[in-house]
Formats: structure tokens, C-alpha cells, sequence
């Protein structure tokens, strides 16, 4: 058993995020070390809320990455600097 | 083994190498985002790190799509092979069958695709082979049709030449 997998499943499955963003979000993280699920853990122990800000993070770069268009890199290192600055 | 872009190695050895799990399109990305988490403080540098991860994962080539039950109400059970930990294993052996195999040109991504196919077709009684195992057969396969018909291409070329020098031989005007 994976339980450091296992307690990001639950975590996801409590959050706001629709059953197919959860799913997208678990998919997505079932290739994740441990080590880096261990730093996505400590964020969303402490605040669930979490879960919806990573999955809006990684929408918008996987929408980047689709479209491969820098201007929307440039808007998310934005955001994430914005976002860095208020926590 | 791990990867480091600019910052020190123990800001970015926990994530996984991006040479194995994306192009060189997100590793330009990821180096940009880890400038962020060099000056990230406190817990900026906890979300900053959490940034870096979400990018790693975005840029990971394809998303396992076996072995992660999830259980919501709308998706059905998985209960095979239901551990990460496997499917990282599966992926390691078609990585290192598509380097085994590059070098004769067998395309080991529409063999599994194929595979895929015919696992939907009702499975023979006895033994069940794994997927990995049916990819394997199948690429042995396709490996010695190539190099038969490549023989077969050798053995045309010899008798072309041995043909054309024949023709020469014929060609010669007599007296």
C-alpha cells in the first residue's frame, strides 16, 4: 500500500474539485515522487483550498503547453510571483 | 538521478529529472520557475516548490491510465495492479524495450497501441499474458520480419548486380 498516495487521494476527494478534475488531478500525481508529494501534502493538510489552486495552476500549463504560446508562460509566472507575494 | 538547473542541488534534487519526463520546452519553463523558488522565503518557497512539481508532472510524456482507482460514484472499480509503484515499472520496461529496439526501427508505440486493441477482444482460456509480455512477442516478431525481409532485400541486390553483369557479358558485340 502507498500510503502517502492513498492520503492524497482522500485529500482530493474532499476537496471542491469536480469528479472529473479530481480524477485528472490524482492522474496526474500518480507520477509523482515522494518526495514532491511529500511538499504537496504539507500544503493541503494545512488548507484544502489548496487542491483547487494547484489544479487551476496546472490547467493553465497544460493550456500553455498545448498551445506552446510563451505569452500564457509569461501570465502564469505572473500569477505565481502575485501568488508568492501574498502568502 | 536527479537533475540541477542553476540553483543549488538542494533546492531541486527532489523533484524528478525532466530530461526523463518532458521535452526541452518544459525544462525552459522549469528553469524560469526555479528562479522563483531561489528567492521564494518561508512559505512562499513551500508554494514555490509546489509550482515546480505541478510543472514537472504537466510536462510528464502521457498519464498511466491503468491502476489508480480513485472510486469515484462514475468510474468503475480498478482493483489490477492497483499500485503507482507497478505502473512505474511497466513504464521503465517500455522505455527500455523502445531503446532496445530503436536501433532496428521498430516502432514500439504502435505495437502498443495494437496490444491495447486486441486486449479488448475476449481474452483464451488459460495463462493471461501481460500487457508486457504481448508487447514483447509482438516486437520479436515485427524485429524478425525485419530482418528477413532485409535478407530478402540483400539477396535481390546480389542478383540484380549478378543480372546486370550478365547483361554486360551479352552486350558484348561479337565479331
Amino acid at each position: 500500500m502507498d500510503k502517502k498516495f492513498d492520503l492524497f487521494k482522500d485529500l482530493v476527494l474532499k476537496s471542491d474539485l469536480s469528479d472529473e478534475d479530481k480524477f485528472t488531478f490524482v492522474m496526474l500525481f500518480s507520477r509523482s515522487t515522494d518526495e514532491e508529494l511529500d511538499v504537496v501534502l504539507k500544503l493541503m493538510k494545512e488548507d484544502l483550498d489548496w487542491v483547487k489552486k494547484m489544479f487551476r495552476n496546472y490547467k493553465m500549463k497544460i493550456e500553455a503547453k498545448i498551445s506552446k504560446d510563451s505569452k500564457k508562460w509569461d501570465d502564469i509566472l505572473a500569477r505565481e510571483k502575485k501568488l508568492l507575494d501574498t502568502v | 538521478m536527479r537533475e540541477k538547473f542553476g540553483g543549488s542541488q538542494e533546492q531541486t534534487d527532489w523533484i524528478a529529472p525532466a530530461e526523463s519526463r518532458g521535452d526541452s520546452y518544459g525544462r525552459v519553463f522549469r528553469q524560469t520557475e526555479e528562479t522563483l523558488l531561489d528567492k521564494a522565503r518561508g512559505k512562499a518557497r513551500e508554494v514555490a516548490r509546489v509550482m515546480v512539481v505541478v510543472t514537472a508532472l504537466t510536462f510528464v510524456a502521457g498519464v498511466p491510465k491503468e491502476g489508480y482507482a480513485l472510486n469515484l460514484p462514475n468510474q468503475p472499480e480498478k482493483t489490477a495492479d492497483d499500485s503507482r509503484r507497478d505502473t512505474g515499472s511497466w513504464n521503465k520496461k517500455v522505455e527500455d524495450l523502445k531503446k532496445e529496439n530503436s536501433r532496428v526501427g521498430v516502432d514500439v508505440e504502435t505495437i502498443q497501441e495494437d496490444v491495447k486493441k486486441e486486449e479488448k477482444k475476449p481474452q483464451k482460456k488459460g495463462r493471461v499474458e501481460t500487457e508486457f509480455e504481448k508487447i514483447a512477442k509482438r516486437t520479436k516478431r515485427e524485429t524478425e520480419n525485419r530482418a528477413k525481409a532485409r535478407e530478402r532485400q540483400g539477396q535481390r541486390e546480389i542478383q540484380n548486380k549478378i543480372e546486370r553483369k550478365i547483361g554486360k557479358v551479352l552486350r558484348i558485340p561479337r565479331y
